[in-house]
């Protein structure tokens, strides 16, 4: 029994654990970028498949992981600030049906130029730390517990951000009412630019830390942009705390199902969890009604 | 200091201001009379940038301002405190007060402390309050967070939108009392919409009255409040 704990449930609850925090990742920029703009981005998972396939070109040039991620960060921000400048700018205060068509769009013409430039064929990278630690008994890689340290660290930095400091007041001034946000003589347009970039980099950092354990191919960012949106909303649609708890949820979930049952029947599961919610709490987990 | 001439402002199609003409001198208080509708709110929204005029000029401290943007009038130190408050109610009271600093980015972190400081000698219960939610206060206390939190980037102007509306009796007195003990301590200069013309006319020292888009009659407090027009237009 104890070795059924620890052999079996115990790397499988980590998995979900590091899955969980990849998928906060991309949950928090989208719920943020649609609590404060309003806009749901439906190319998100595409900057997370942007800083992948950076990180893999870069690993190309200069094969050292640790200087690849920073650069494909600094890509993918970069490629935030010119689409937010180019498309998204236009997007605000329209009706969400040009929303989806822009960015639904755009996330079309990101898997097609990806698959132009790097091939079809996923493609792996070399996981840049291969040692192992021993927790209980169990064998377990190190680089996923870096990964969850990076992204407990990162969760903390942007809920700091969020809650203690005053750029992350006028953020959350702005979110609720961008019209007496801008009277008082907030930048709302330099927050929009500031909260997208940040956002989209987020996607490509998580893109460029799981790449040594998944794969990187073309269509990486559909699979995780799902979950992504389930997360949301069970999390309550723009609701930061929420997303966070429903990342570990569906990353658990997900992990331990799979221990009994085919990872595909697992996926499965995550959806009847948004079925369940949405029956019984339609604002999500978090929301209270007639609230966003 | 701030010179409004031939105002027009359109909602769609309809010509809601139709050529507004009004002045506020430094040190001024001056109120904004009228019926519901008839531009008021509009008049304040179009000085501050929140609604583009299509004719006419705004001049501030001999600049004209009518094309700016919301974030840049503002910076010029001109605080709106508009008629349904609009507080942040998911943010504290304390954080309420600091985002009305917003339009004064060299203001040190010091001075910031001192206006805070000044922001709870004038409204006591929002340093009670000071870390509670904006939404958890009641109206009145709304009111005093929406003034106080305009009056923290110490504006050259402030145009103050209904404050009294929807208020018990005794609140609008002590917010009355207050007002005017900050116009004559820290030398504000107010432009002051209110449909409660005798309220109004009690602490300006002069007034407009809004019809239709168009100024009828103008003059000192006095003049006004005996006038027989006015009388009738504001329901007196
Ligand atoms: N966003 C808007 N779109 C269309 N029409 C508007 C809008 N806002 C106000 N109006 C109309 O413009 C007119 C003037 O509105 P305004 O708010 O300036 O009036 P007011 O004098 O402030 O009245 P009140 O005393 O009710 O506050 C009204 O007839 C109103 O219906
Ligand atoms: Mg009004």
């Amino acid at each position: 029994m104890i070795d059924y704990l620890i052999y079996v449930i115990l790397p499988q609850v980590l998995h979900g654990l590091v899955w969980g925090t990849v998928i906060a990742f991309i949950a928090l920029g989208l719920t943020i970028i649609f609590g404060l703009m309003d806009i749901v981005n439906f190319a998100h998972g595409e900057y997370y498949m942007v800083g992948a396939f950076m990180g893999y070109t870069v690993m190309s040039v200069i094969p050292n992981f640790w200087i690849a991620v920073p650069v494909a960060v600094a890509c993918v921000a970069v490629l935030g600030l010119f689409t937010e400048f180019i498309l998204f700018r236009r997007l605000y205060g329209r009706d969400p049906i040009f929303h989806l068509l822009l960015t639904f769009g755009l996330g079309m013409m990101f898997r097609e130029a990806a698959q132009l430039i790097w091939g079809a064929e996923t493609k792996r990278m070399e996981v840049p730390v291969t040692a192992t630690v021993e927790l209980l008994g169990t064998v377990y890689p190190v680089y996923r517990l870096l990964i969850l340290g990076i992204g407990i660290c990162v969760i903390l930095f942007i809920w700091y951000l969020l809650r203690y400091t005053s750029a992350g007041a006028k953020i959350r001034a702005v979110a609720q009412d961008r019209t007496m946000a801008w009277a008082l003589g907030i930048k709302v347009p330099l927050i929009y630019t500031s909260v997208f970039v940040g956002g989209v980099a987020l996607a490509g950092f998580a893109g460029i830390l799981m790449s040594p354990i998944n794969f990187v191919y073309p269509t990486m960012g559909v699979d995780v942009i799902l979950r992504a949106f389930i997360v949301v909303v069970i999390g309550g649609l723009g609701n930061v705390m929420g997303a966070l708890f429903a990342s570990l949820l569906i990353g658990e979930v997900e992990a331990l199902a799979s221990i009994w049952i085919s990872p595909t029947i697992a996926e499965t599961l995550v959806f009847v969890i948004l079925i369940i919610t949405m029956i019984v709490r339609p604002a999500g987990l978090f929301g209270k009604a007639g609230e966003r | 200091m701030l010179e409004v001439k031939d105002l027009n402002t359109f909602y769609g199609k309809s010509h809601i201001l139709q050529g507004v003409n009004l002045d506020v001198g430094e040190g001024e208080i001056v109120c904004l009379l009228g019926r519901n509708g008839v531009g008021k709110s509009t008049t304040l929204k179009s000085i501050m940038g929140l609604v583009t005029p299509s004719r006419g000029t705004v001049t501030f401290e001999g600049k004209q301002i009518q094309k700016m943007r919301p974030d840049v009038i503002a910076r010029m130190r001109i605080s709106y405190i508009p008629e349904d408050r609009r507080i942040f109610s998911r943010l504290s009271v304390k954080e309420n007060l600091l985002i009305g600093t917003s339009n004064a980015p060299d203001m040190t972190k010091a001075r910031k402390e001192e206006m805070l400081e000044k922001a709870y000698m004038y409204f006591p219960i929002l340093k009670e309050k000071e870390s509670q939610g904006g939404g958890y206060l009641s109206g009145g206390q709304q009111q005093m967070l929406a003034i106080a939190r305009g009056l923290m980037c110490d504006p050259k102007l402030v145009l103050l939108d209904e404050p009294f509306e929807g208020l018990a009796p005794v609140i609008i007195w002590e917010l009355i009392d207050i007002i005017k003990k900050l116009c004559e301590t820290e030398k504000m200069t107010l432009l002051l919409v209110e449909q409660k013309a005798a309220l109004a006319l009690k602490m300006s020292d002069r007034g407009y009255v809004l019809e239709k888009g168009l100024v009828k009659c103008e003059g000192t407090c006095q003049f006004l409040s005996e006038s027989e027009e006015v009388r009738e237009r504001c329901g007196l």
